[in-house]
């Protein structure tokens, strides 16, 4: 699990894709480590990336609850389960009282593969927003 | 089995204040207690499949057993009468209805055992099949969890500015922001490449008709008659 996020960290350390988007990436050991892949420009929405033996996880959070216009709540949740299909390679989630973005893929993936993902979720991220700002509080 | 169900449990998904563990430690500890008594149960199911198999090829060895014996007593009794012995054939008769009545039940016996085996295999496969399901889940809670861990604690530790608490609405402008700032420079950068070149003003010359462009297609034409008319 340690050797694939290494893998990460190293692939996204000072990348740049093809579109122009940057990469810089440091390794966050704890109890279960992980590895946190910023994109130059979109700071604010890190991507997250722990490793178990058959799978990786690309998390980014978007917003707590506490933003959404209290009588919104359900025509958003409604709104997400209708756009995680159309979505490319990423869904909708709740980890605690906060919505996210992931993707999962397996822990064999090639490089490509991968950052690929974390190119495709990034940019899934800010469409998220956009589409879903209409439910959020403006401040 | 319900598992999304008891994950569910395991999960606290709703009035989770900021800090508080998401995971029921509780809830895991019960999804990890299930796992242990599966596997105990797992256990003992096959140690009885290796009982129940020996037993059943026990039994298939006696149906076996008894059948070539029956088939043999066929003979003898068929043997005394055609000797005319009607007194040894009965007897011989008295021993091949025990031997059948005996076939019968050993039969029925190894069948039961057989159905056990197969019985036993497939509970087993079930088991093993719900154990790794069971472990999966288990470890996309605690994932789950140590992200959840994880994003507070470099949260925190980012200041205010890269928070994903921060309102995201206001994020989003913030990126988009920047997004345009680096495209008008990159084009106020080109813009100044050009005029320093003396490009923009050429092109415009050129465009205003003041001056050719040298490599037009009549200019070529024109200097190489003119080159031919100097031979």
């Amino acid at each position: 699990m340690q050797d694939v996020l290494n893998k990460v960290t190293e692939m996204t350390t000072h990348y740049t894709t093809e579109g122009g988007l940057h990469f810089y990436s440091e390794l966050i050991d704890g109890e279960t480590p992980l590895v946190k892949v910023t994109i130059e420009d979109r700071d604010e929405f890190p991507i997250y990336v722990t490793a178990s033996s058959d799978q990786m996880l690309c998390v980014i959070y978007l917003f707590d609850e506490a933003q959404i216009i209290a009588d919104k709540i359900h025509e958003m949740n409604e709104a997400m389960l209708r756009l995680s299909l159309p979505m490319p390679l990423s869904s909708f989630a709740k980890v605690g009282n906060q919505y996210v973005v992931f993707g999962a893929l397996s822990s064999d993936s090639q490089d490509s593969v991968i950052l690929y993902e974390l190119e495709t979720l990034s940019d899934n991220a800010l469409d998220a927003i956009e589409a879903l700002e209409q439910f959020l509080k403006s401040e | 089995m319900g598992l999304l169900n008891k994950l569910l449990t395991a999960v606290r998904g709703v009035a989770h204040e900021a800090g508080e563990a998401i995971v029921d430690e509780q809830g895991v500890r019960i999804l990890e207690q299930e796992i242990r008594d599966s596997k105990e149960n797992m256990n003992k199911a096959k140690t009885s499949l290796t009982a129940v198999m020996a037993e059943s090829m026990a039994a298939n060895r006696k149906v076996t057993a008894l059948e070539n014996e029956i088939k043999e007593y066929e003979g003898y009794v068929a043997a005394a009468l055609n000797k005319g012995d009607e007194g040894l054939a009965m007897e011989a008769a008295e021993k091949l209805a025990e031997l059948e009545t005996e076939f019968n039940t050993q039969k029925t016996v190894a069948e039961s055992f057989s159905s056990q085996v197969t019985q036993l295999k497939s509970t087993i496969k079930e088991t093993e099949k719900q154990i790794e399901a069971m472990e999966r889940q288990v470890n996309v809670v605690k994932t789950t969890e140590s992200v959840q861990k994880a994003a507070e604690a470099t949260a925190s530790s980012f200041s205010g500015t890269t928070s994903s608490l921060n309102n995201a609405a206001s994020s989003l402008e913030r990126i988009k922001a920047r997004q345009q700032k680096r495209q008008d420079q990159m084009a106020a950068a080109s813009e100044l490449a050009k005029d320093s070149s003396g490009e923009d003003l050429k092109s415009r010359l050129a465009s205003a008709g003041i001056t050719q462009s040298s490599n037009s297609a009549s200019s070529v034409l024109e200097r190489i008659r003119k080159q031919q008319q100097g031979e």
